[in-house]
């Protein structure tokens, strides 16, 4: 099968995958609703670090406040991505291992990491932060008058791409974990931690947690390559750096993703 | 025609110890013992195709591992296995295109979904043109008898409509071999015997080899006539059912309990005694004898209570397990 | 007695068991406190007042790094528990059994936090006896020890009454552990687990007065870091104690309600 068709069938299974997900949770709808009502509130929380932001009139290096609501709008606009598409999928992953449901999964005849990953899509938890977030941006896209062309349009959408590829791997890799430990509500716990160090420009951060958040444990790629683009203060060699690093988690992620599988399948009876 | 090869496989697993109580709980936090397994030790037998062939024995004596060895989901410690030329574990797409396995306990449908969206996923997933699939899918339909529940959401059916549904999304594809691992488990009566009809029809039209495992002697009697025996990850045995069968269903076994104490001499000429305290037996008896026997017992004894049940698989299998060593 | 003894140990056991967890989730607190610490290192750098919200810059460390630890040393997780009980009948165990369910839940609690109510001791002790070293401004006596000791007590008492209550919505609305997420994350917020509830503004702050939650996580923090004075300690305390109590006969009532109402459903 040549590369085309078979991107075309998996595009093909992944509508099913959309489709099926829609119609299964119109028909629990209080799922639907308990999602979208966890989401909410974790938008409130989110929203607290707005209020703190402008109330202290939060000035980072050259950085105000209508400049940081496009950090946190980013930010939360991911959060929605993560979790409605991936996320959902993510924390299943150690219940598959432990109940056994991967091992059906595993003798289809189709990628089991696609398969496992992107199977569940929950628009309950995507709904809330994708407005949240988006409505964030548009409001601070405003205050700080910045050109709608395709140049900013486009870079800004380039870089939420890059974003949302190196979400799915980051934070794939420590679920792979459960293949080796029993319990990991704990992982999930410093996962979603780290993932919370987005919500503000990495400048506010002391220079050892740059080169963490930037190079070891590329986060702060996610959400701050995007509005730091807009706000001109990204290095060219920043943007290579951000263009390479999704390969580099894409190897490491298979890596472990096989050793695991292998260990699965050697350890347990 | 072989189909599937196995020799010498081989499956050790290692796992922690935990004793109970406080005092083993921190032991633990500093050093946990290490114990290896052995779940399936040096088993090796051939199937032909078109062949149904269970495999038997108690739980945890290495069948399910044995099964999910076959299917490739788990990797052996040892030995080898082919399948229609493929080494299951390599797990290469034609070979999973060519196989399914259903597990009596794991579900392959969207609970939250009809089945019939779950079987469109999977035709996609196995590539399958519509009119393949169309036709297998009526076909399987027919046969299992269950258009009227194919538009219900899963998670609302019952335990044996959700099996047959689970059988046809296996058999969407049109496999060549079948594992099945515990398929009537938990189900009724007349589930039980829906599908076992439906498997041995399906067998028969469409040649597909069939390897099966069970703990209830009734699936196996009456799907099989050949069985792979296996306790504690040894195969015991490998051939015709009906000659197992003599091992240990011939004899029926009789639990008295008298209102007054017989003396054991009393029961000597009835048949084997196994237990005897005074006032609680336990008889084994011929299997022509146990009606007269029984009549004989409940007339001229002070009878409590008594029952009469088949020899367990597990003694029997202990039994031949037994025979096997002396045989020797 | 025993009985208790016995699902203590069990409580322990099973977070040795888990002890991996454990410590992961520790480390997990360090993020936020990184978080808000640079947020209110910036906030007081740029901003030409002393105090933000009513607090000093010590005051305000202290007050996000005791936050994020009492709020550890406060949570419960119990309404998940509770709900699986409910779901898989597992209450009906302790229906049938000479043991009191509540106590039950209480001691096996308490063993599974041992470790966890140690190692954050430890921590607080280490961060508030640090502060003293370092700043002169703030001062913490033997008298204050002994109350903050106390308070906190108070604290996971009252926070622990609090889950209790809520877990009862599982008896009335069913797959609610999802919901759960909802109310744990609130509370901690209204208990000024996140920010001081001074970031709310005046207006809400006094609804939060009359509401038990800032007396589980805001009134010892704003004791340790010395925002209180010693008059409103005492009256705060009182008000404390007077929330436990009045949650307790609440939480009574509830789950006498409730309880009647599982058997009568059949669980």
């Amino acid at each position: 099968m040549s590369l085309a068709q078979t991107l075309k069938r998996y595009i093909r299974l992944y509508a099913l995958f959309i489709k099926n997900s829609v119609i299964a949770q119109m028909e629990y709808r209080t799922n639907f609703i308990t999602g979208l009502l966890v989401e909410t509130a974790y938008l409130f929380a989110k929203c607290l670090y707005v209020i703190v932001v402008y109330q202290t009139d939060l000035h980072i290096g050259s950085i105000g406040p209508d400049q940081i609501l496009m950090f946190i709008g980013t930010y939360t606009f991911l959060t929605g991505i993560y979790w409605g598409l991936f996320g959902i999928n993510f924390i299943k992953l150690p219940e598959h291992i432990r109940n056994g449901t991967l091992e059906l999964l595993m003798t289809k005849p189709i990628s089991l990491q696609f398969l496992v990953t992107l199977r569940h899509v929950d628009m309950g938890l995507a709904l809330p932060n994708i407005i949240g977030g988006i409505t964030m941006i548009v409001i601070s896209w405003n205050k700080v008058n910045l050109d709608v062309n395709f140049y900013t349009v486009g870079g800004f959408i380039f870089f939420i791409i890059i974003g949302v590829i190196i979400t799915y791997f980051l934070f794939l890799i420590p679920q792979i974990l459960s293949f080796w430990f029993v319990k990991t509500s704990a992982i999930d716990d410093v996962s979603n931690s780290l993932w919370d160090f987005n919500n503000m420009p990495m400048t506010l951060y002391p220079k050892w947690a740059h080169f963490i958040g930037m190079y070891l444990i590329p986060i702060f790629i996610i959400t701050n390559f995007g509005p730091l683009f807009l706000y001109d203060e990204l290095k060219v060699s920043d943007v290579f750096w951000a263009a390479g690093v999704p390969f580099i988690l894409i190897s490491s992620m298979r890596l472990m993703w096989n050793k695991g599988l292998r260990n699965y399948s050697s350890a347990s009876s | 025609m072989t189909l599937i090869s196995v020799q010498n496989l081989t499956k050790h697993f290692e796992y922690y110890e935990k004793e109970q109580g406080l005092k083993s709980s921190f032991r633990n936090l500093l050093h946990r013992k290490k114990m290896v397994k052995a779940a399936v030790e040096q088993v090796s037998f051939e199937i032909k195709k078109g062949e149904m062939v269970a495999f038997l024995g108690p739980n945890g004596a290495g069948k399910t591992t044995t099964l999910k060895m076959l299917s490739g989901i788990l990797h052996p410690s040892e030995g080898s296995a082919s399948i229609m030329g493929f080494t299951p574990w390599e797990r290469k797409n034609e070979f999973k295109k060519a196989m399914s396995i259903v597990m009596g306990q794991k579900s392959q449908l969207w609970w939250d979904l009809p089945a019939i969206d779950s079987f469109y996923l999977l035709k996609n997933i196995y590539d399958l043109s519509d009119e393949n699939y169309n036709n297998t899918l009526n076909e399987l339909v027919e046969l299992l008898d269950v258009k009227h529940v194919l538009n219900i959401q899963v998670r609302r059916l019952s335990l044996g409509e959700r099996m047959k549904l689970e059988l046809i999304a296996a058999l969407l594809h049109s496999p060549k071999v079948l594992f099945l691992d515990e398929p009537t488990i938990g189900l009724d009566f007349i589930s039980q015997k829906n599908i076992r009809e439906f498997l041995k029809k399906y067998n028969r039209d469409t040649q597909t080899t069939i390897i099966l495992t069970s703990h209830y002697m009734k699936d196996i009697e009456d799907l099989c006539d050949r069985s792979i025996i296996i306790n504690k990850g040894k195969l015991i045995y490998d051939g015709k059912i009906s000659e197992i069968q003599s091992a240990f269903q011939r004899k029926k076994r009789m639990k008295i309990s008298l209102s007054e104490l017989l003396a054991r001499e009393q029961f000597e000429t009835l048949g084997s005694i196994k237990e005897y305290n005074g006032y609680d037996v336990v008889l084994e008896v011929e299997n022509e004898r146990f009606k007269e026997i029984a009549h004989l017992v409940l007339e001229q004894y002070p009878v409590q209570d008594l029952t009469i049940e088949d020899i367990p698989l597990e003694e029997g299998i202990s039994l031949m397990y037994q025979k096997g060593e002396q045989d020797q | 007695m025993k009985k208790y003894m016995l699902s203590f140990n069990m409580g322990i056991q099973n977070a040795i068991e888990y002890r991996f967890n454990f410590f992961l989730s520790l480390i997990s607190i360090v993020f936020p406190i990184i978080i808000q610490t640079s947020i209110w290192i910036a906030a007081f750098n740029h901003s030409s007042e002393a105090t933000l919200y009513g607090y000093n810059f010590t005051q305000m460390l202290l007050y996000t790094l005791l936050a994020a630890l009492i709020s550890r040393l406060v949570a419960t997780g119990i309404e998940y528990e509770i709900n699986e009980d409910i779901k898989n009948g597992g209450l009906n165990k302790y229906i049938i059994r000479p043991i009191n369910y509540f106590m039950y839940k209480l001691s096996v609690f308490i063993g599974s936090k041992c470790l966890q109510y140690i190692v954050l001791s430890i921590l607080i002790a280490i961060i508030v006896s640090g502060a003293t070293f370092y700043t002169d401004e703030y001062e913490l006596g033997v008298y204050k020890i002994l109350v903050s000791v106390f308070i906190l007590i108070s604290s996971c008492i009252l926070n622990f009454l609090i889950s209790y209550i809520i877990s009862a919505i599982a008896f009335w609305l069913t797959d609610v552990s999802y919901l759960f997420v909802v109310t744990t994350l609130l509370v901690n917020i209204v208990s000024g687990g996140v920010f001081p509830l001074e970031i709310f503004g005046n207006t809400v702050n006094r609804i939060f007065d009359f509401l038990p939650f800032k007396y589980t996580i805001y009134f010892p923090v704003n004791t340790l870091n010395g925002n209180l004075s010693g008059a409103a300690i005492t009256s705060s305390l009182f008000i404390q104690w007077m929330w436990i109590l009045v949650i307790y006969l609440l939480a009574k009532l509830v789950w006498r309600r409730a309880m009647t109402r599982y058997i009568a459903v059949g669980g």
